[in-house]
């Protein structure tokens, strides 16, 4: 960490499952930052791809669901790696694990045993319920309705429940989602609402299933502009959870992710507060909470969402000036269409806190023109494109 | 004439070589085959084909009466010879002047032959040189025809009689059939056939050493040059020998064999003298017909210009002659040899190992019984096709005794001498033992022993070794705590200030009475003198009852397979008296195997076995008499005390004696027999209050060691290794030596060789380890060799015996027996290690050749252990949650950072950084984890545990290819 520059948590990192459209049985595991850029890959369209996917009578490949909101590159690859290897991986608990080698290959090491969309769909439940990935701020998405069923067996059958805050969506293609109009589970019915709601505004807008997944930090502009805001003005004021005085350059401090709140706090207090506020048996030694209530507004926050302003605070000076400074661009052309647009992915915050974004997204325009941004206009326009 | 067809038998087969002299043997094998007749023979096939072809075959009519004429005279003058060399030295001069009449070349050529056959027919002194003259010759390779003067030398004197013979395989079948003749060609079918075979498989089975392949392709040419040049004689003769176009081999030892053949018969054999005048009556009557037969036989060579026709012409003419003459018999002979060879798979080990197993038993010539017979072992267990011929060469006498001689000789020679061969590990190990000595030749010359260097090198080691020091065992208790810090010399003279010495002596007397009175009959003795006092002797006798008690313990319990620790035990009981009294009984041994021991190394390994069989005996004789077993081993068992006095000097000395093993090896040894040690007095403290909890102490380590093999042998090596240092160490060099290489042969025996060779070889080498034992229980033993012996309490002799066997058949609990052992005989232990093979590990990886040692894997495995039970101790998930309390506690409870640059790691944790796993651990064991009350240190792994307990996504310092990470 120390001699590694740390980065922001990226806007978007996804493991995906990779399903060929010829033969639904083959099947493939990967992560990627970009989803849409990594099936081109797959499909052909574009350098890289793995050989695994290679084979033209294979193609083209779907992704039918994938894992989103890694922490890290790191975080993502490692559950990868698991759900890939679930036979070996030792986040699984030998008790419970589900896939179990029978062979051995020539070298000695168990076989990976073949792969099914059912073994895949078990493993990743289970995976999103070992300790080891269970706190990770991570969301479910399903772009398939047949895989979505299979999921819903799976949670039918599987004798653990996963955690009630693990978002599940589904993003079907249009006709599917008219054929499935109450898709959600009982965790994820909120957002999809939200989600068809969006998409039933939008017909005209094709964009579904992964390209629909926001790729950078535009979801979280108001948020980002808020926090920035709060520090540049010095606005912080008292911690919301201990009282005392938040110092800016001082240590680090979150901010609740309700935009109509500007509750500050130290981290630590922020998550002991949110940890005591999940009355979990666990929790009591746990270390990263999952969501909680902001004890200053009382709306549910989420920590990964929390994590992921400070730290683009923090460490992506750059990437919050593009962000800024792009929608300064857009608001001036675009406006309140553009704003639409984004909740329509942001789910629960963006409908609510439109309005409310219009005034700081103001207030950060003016914040942007001050001179010494000037210089990082054209690079977040390239960046953004 | 009688030389020839002896000489052409002799020729042929090697077998034949042997079995006349050991002397000749050896000259035949390496000498003569390659050189000359590769040189010698070419050029001559130009001269001789060109002259032969059309003009000389009259002239050679003629030649070949004269030579009959001749031939008998030479065959007269030969037996005659037999009796005074001089006279066959003159006729062979003669008979040289009368070729040369015939022939200018061939006179120019014969003259050097002549003499030299003279001086190999006339006496051994003359042969020598022989050889080197023709060795020199073919060295020079200048001119055809003295070359081919060598060659033809080797033959002239058969040629004198060979053209005769060959006419006579040709003609007799025709003409004159006798018994002579039918000998004749015999012999020369055999060497036909077994040229053509035997040389080939020879290069095959001896490959590297013995075999020649560029003799090989000479070998036809001879044949035809020797036709043209020497004319019809020559080329018969020639015609018999080239059949197998790499008879050159055949030749050099043909000429020996001739040479011995002579002597063998002026020495002791009447029967081939008879049968040669036989033949010499017959070749006259041949000669005469020969000239018929040349018309006949020189058209064929003639056209058969190439060695390959010529062979064919000579196998239809030997299938001719034996129609008409005693053909049963050379026909019979020439499949045995076809088969033979067909029948042997040979194994890339045997390749291997065939040329070491020859000279080992051929090198042993006491008499020629024992010659023969070993060669018709090596020849068999090697190459099948060369016993064949020998048998085919002495007649049917030759082959019926010599096989029956042979187990018994082979017994008495070969056990030493198997014992050579070494597996590949535990020849590298005797490698790595090795000590170089570099200096100038007259330095090396001057130099003293290289045993004396050693032990000087050793001893300086020894001395500047910390852990060496004995002294310093007994202060420090843990292992742990002696490991990390290293006890330096000044610190273990500053204990022998404290006096701890002697506190170590107590410890060991303390040991000693109690097992001796409950556990053995014998022990109430030794028990006596125990109370006396801790002098080293009554040490001594304290082992030594503690060691049987073991021993006993075992061979009680079925599970412990006890068979070969007792043997060893019981050697490394043995004192010096007790050594010298075995050498004294078993001197014969010991004397044959010291001569042939090559190398220090193959002294050491030879010495053991006797030991190991003296051993067994005293063994045997202990054990249906408690009583002398443990009056003998007080006098002979030096106490642990005394070892570790010992250690500096005669540990590093019995070390490199056993195990033959690196420097490092001896060091971790030296270190693991001194933890052995410590464990041992510890044990012996804690039970020292009162005699009964010393009993129960020194029982303890045994069954402790039993149940744990990797706890254990560390255990029975410091053991070893004491009772090791109490006898002298040139004693202990051969202890060690004996058991293990008793216990690798018998296995190499009846994977390898019993296998092929039947029951002999493996009865032999049991032999070895039961001889001191009763026959009854060699008779056991061989039975059982297969079969598990079960460890027999009285039998602890009958067990050593058995043990290879049981080890074969993967008796695993015998060898764990042995483990236990170790208190009392950890000498026994050592002694295995080094030699590669010890009991536990034998069964398995003891296949044929000697076990592999195992003390380095010994180490291993004990930290292997201690790192499983680390584990073990690690997992329960109590223990786990309260080390993760303590570290969420230490991490949460972590002040916040100032600087948002470098969070804390609560924070990176809260921000979902990955965690360095190293950097966390570090900063826990940095005071955290005692801030928060955790007395302790946590590895990186346990973190990893932690983290993935809490959701925290953590990463190695270096990912998997090794290199730094560069982002996250």
């Amino acid at each position: 960490m120390n001699s590694v520059q740390p980065k922001p948590i990226p806007a978007l990192y996804t493991v995906y499952i990779l399903r060929s459209t010829v033969r639904h049985a083959s099947l493939y595991i990967g992560s990627t930052p970009n989803p849409p850029r990594r099936l081109r890959q797959h499909n052909g369209d574009a350098q890289g791809g793995a050989n695994r996917t290679s084979r033209k009578t294979l193609r083209p490949w779907e992704m039918v669901g994938l894992v989103s909101g890694f922490p890290s590159m790191v975080s993502a690859l490692k559950f990868e790696w698991a759900l890939t290897n679930s036979h070996l991986t030792a986040h699984i608990p030998s008790p419970s694990r589900l896939t179990v080698s029978t062979q051995r290959k020539a070298n000695g090491q168990p076989r990976r045993p073949s792969a099914s969309m059912a073994s895949i769909i078990s493993n990743l439940h289970l995976l999103l319920r070992v300790p080891s990935f269970s706190s990770w701020p991570l969301k479910l998405h399903f772009f398939v309705p047949e895989v979505y069923t299979t999921w819903q067996k799976w949670c039918t059958m599987s004798t653990e429940r996963l955690r009630p805050s693990l978002p599940v969506v589904t993003d079907f293609e249009r006709d599917a989602v008219l054929q499935q109009q109450q898709p959600a589970s009982s965790v994820s019915s909120s957002v999809g609402e939200d989600i068809e709601m969006e998409q039933q505004q939008q017909t005209q807008v094709t964009p579904w299933g992964i390209h629909a997944l926001p790729l950078d930090y535009k979801p979280m502009k108001e948020y980002v502009a808020k926090g920035h805001e709060i520090f540049e003005f010095e606005k912080e004021g008292n911690c919301v959870v201990c009282g005392e005085a938040v110092e800016a350059d001082k240590g680090l401090h979150a901010i609740c992710s309700n935009n109509r709140c500007e509750g500050v706090g130290h981290l630590s207090c922020w998550s002991r507060h949110l940890l005591a506020g999940e009355q979990q048996q666990d929790r009591d030694t746990s270390i990263l909470p999952i969501e909680g209530q902001c004890p200053k507004c009382h709306g549910t926050v989420q920590w990964g969402d929390m994590m992921k302003e400070l730290t683009l605070r923090l460490r992506g000076g750059k990437e919050v000036e593009k962000l800024l400074k792009t929608r300064r661009r857009r608001v001036a052309h675009k406006a309140t269409a553009k704003a639409t647009g984004k909740g329509r992915t942001k789910a629960t915050e963006t409908v609510k806190a439109k309005a409310a974004a219009r005034g700081r997204k103001k207030a950060a325009k003016a914040m942007a023109e001050s001179p010494r941004n000037v210089d990082g206009q054209e690079a977040g326009v390239v960046i953004l494109d | 004439m009688s030389r020839m067809a002896s000489g052409g038998l002799l020729l042929a087969t090697p077998a034949r070589m042997a079995h006349d002299n050991s002397l000749i043997i050896i000259s035949s094998s390496p000498d003569f085959p390659s050189i000359n007749d590769l040189l010698a023979k070419p050029a001559k096939k130009s001269t001789l084909r060109s002259g032969s072809n059309a003009v000389q075959l009259p002239s050679d009519a003629v030649r070949t009466f004269m030579t009959a004429a001749s031939v008998w005279r030479s065959a007269q003058s030969e037996e005659s010879d037999i009796n005074n060399a001089v006279d066959g030295i003159r006729a062979h001069r003669t008979q040289s002047c009368d070729t040369p009449v015939l022939d200018p070349k061939a006179c120019v050529k014969l003259p050097p032959k002549t003499a030299p056959t003279e001086e190999q027919t006339g006496a051994k002194k003359q042969r020598k040189p022989r050889n080197t003259t023709g060795t020199r010759r073919g060295k020079l390779a200048t001119t055809a025809l003295p070359e081919s003067g060598t060659t033809e030398s080797v033959n002239e004197p058969d040629v004198v009689g060979a053209p005769a013979p060959k006419l006579r395989k040709r003609s007799k079948p025709a003409k004159d059939p006798a018994g002579g003749q039918t000998t004749l060609p015999k012999g020369k079918v055999t060497k036909a056939a077994a040229k053509e075979r035997a040389p080939k498989k020879k290069t095959e089975v001896v490959s590297r050493h013995f075999a020649t392949p560029a003799p090989v392709p000479n070998p036809p040419a001879d044949p035809i040059r020797d036709e043209p040049i020497v004319l019809e004689q020559a080329m018969r003769r020639r015609m018999d020998w080239t059949p197998p176009p790499e008879n050159i081999t055949n030749h050099a030892q043909s000429d020996s064999s001739a040479v011995k053949e002579v002597s063998s018969t002026a020495l002791t054999d009447l029967g081939p003298a008879k049968l040669p005048q036989r033949e010499l009556f017959e070749n006259l009557l041949d000669n005469y017909g020969c000239q018929t037969d040349h018309g006949q036989g020189s058209p064929a060579v003639a056209a058969g210009a190439d060695t390959n026709s010529d062979i064919l012409g000579k196998r239809k003419l030997i299938e001719l002659v034996a129609t008409t003459m005693d053909k049963s018999k050379t026909p019979e002979v020439s499949p045995t040899k076809s088969k033979v060879p067909k029948k042997k798979p040979r194994t890339i080990t045997e390749l291997a190992t065939a040329a070491y197993r020859m000279p080992e038993e051929s090198d042993v010539p006491t008499s020629t019984e024992k010659l023969k017979q070993d060669f018709l072992l090596g020849y068999f267990g090697a190459e099948g096709e060369p016993a064949g011929n020998i048998n085919n060469v002495p007649g049917g006498k030759t082959k019926g005794p010599k096989k029956a001689a042979k187990p018994r000789v082979f017994k008495k020679k070969a056990d030493p001498r198997k014992q050579i061969l070494l597996s590949p590990t535990s020849a590298m190990k005797q490698v790595s033992g090795q000590d170089f000595v570099f200096g100038t030749a007259s330095q090396l010359a001057t130099e003293e022993d290289p045993e004396l260097l050693r032990a000087l090198h050793e001893a300086m080691k020894a001395s500047n070794q910390p852990d060496s020091d004995p002294f310093s065992i007994p202060v420090i208790s843990d292992l742990a705590s002696r490991r990390k810090v290293v006890n330096k010399l000044w610190a273990a003279g500053a204990r022998d200030d404290d006096g701890e010495l002697l506190d170590l002596e107590l410890l060991d007397l303390t040991e000693s009475p109690v097992p001796p009175p409950d556990l053995l009959p014998r022990i109430p003795v030794p028990s006596q003198k125990d109370p006396v006092c801790p002098s080293p002797v009554q040490k001594v006798q304290i082992e030594i009852q503690s060691s049987e008690y073991d021993l006993f313990d075992l061979t009680g319990s079925p599970a412990l397979p006890t068979v070969p620790e007792p043997h060893f035990f019981l050697t490394q009981v043995q004192t010096k008296e007790k050594k010298k009294a075995i050498v004294a009984e078993s001197p014969s041994l010991q004397k044959p195997d010291e001569p042939q021991q090559p190398s220090p190394v193959f002294d050491v390994d030879f010495e053991p076995p006797p030991s190991n069989q003296e051993h067994n005996q005293l063994i045997a004789q202990s054990q249906p008499q408690p009583s002398v077993s443990p009056t003998k081993a007080p006098i002979d068992i030096p106490p642990p005390p005394k070892f570790e006095l010992w250690t500096d000097a005669k540990l590093a000395k019995e070390i490199a004696s056993y195990g033959f093993k690196a420097v490092k090896k001896r060091e971790t040894r030296i270190a693991l027999l001194q933890e052995c040690w410590e464990n041992k007095q510890k044990t012996a403290l804690g039970g020292n209050a009162e005699q009964a909890a010393m009993l129960t102490s020194s029982a303890k380590p045994a069954a402790v060691l039993s149940p744990g093999r990797a706890r254990g042998r560390p255990k029975k090596t410091s053991a070893a290794a004491a009772t090791t240092a109490a006898a002298p160490p040139v004693l202990i060099d051969p202890v060690p030596a004996s058991p293990s290489r008793p216990r690798g042969r018998p296995r190499k025996d009846p994977a390898a060789l019993s296998p092929p060779a039947a029951d002999k070889p493996a009865g032999g080498r049991p032999r070895k380890n039961s001889r001191s034992a009763s026959p009854a229980k060699t008779t056991k033993t061989k039975a059982k060799t297969r079969s598990p012996a079960p460890s027999k309490p009285a039998a602890a002799s009958s067990v050593s015996a058995v043990s290879t066997p049981k080890r074969r058949k993967v008796a695993p609990a015998p060898p764990k027996a042995v483990v236990e052992i170790p208190d009392s005989d950890a000498s026994d232990l050592d002694d295995e290690d080094p030699f590669a093979s010890s009991p536990l590990t034998s069964p398995e990886k003891q296949d044929i050749f000697s076990s592999p040692p195992h003390q380095a894997k010994d180490i291993s495995i004990t930290e292997d252990t201690e790192d499983v039970s680390i584990m073990t101790t690690a997992s329960p998930t109590s223990q786990q949650a309260e080390l993760f309390r303590y570290i969420s506690k230490a991490i949460t409870t972590a002040p916040r950072t100032t600087d948002p640059a470098e969070p804390s790691w609560h924070e990176k944790m809260l921000m979902y950084d990955p965690i360095i796993l190293e950097d966390l651990a570090t900063w826990l064991n940095s005071g955290q984890l005692d801030r928060v009350g955790y007395d302790g240190e946590v590895a990186p792994h346990d973190v990893k545990l932690w983290c993935h307990n809490k959701s925290i996504c953590c990463v190695w310092r270096v990912n998997l290819h090794g290199k730094a990470r560069k982002r996250f």
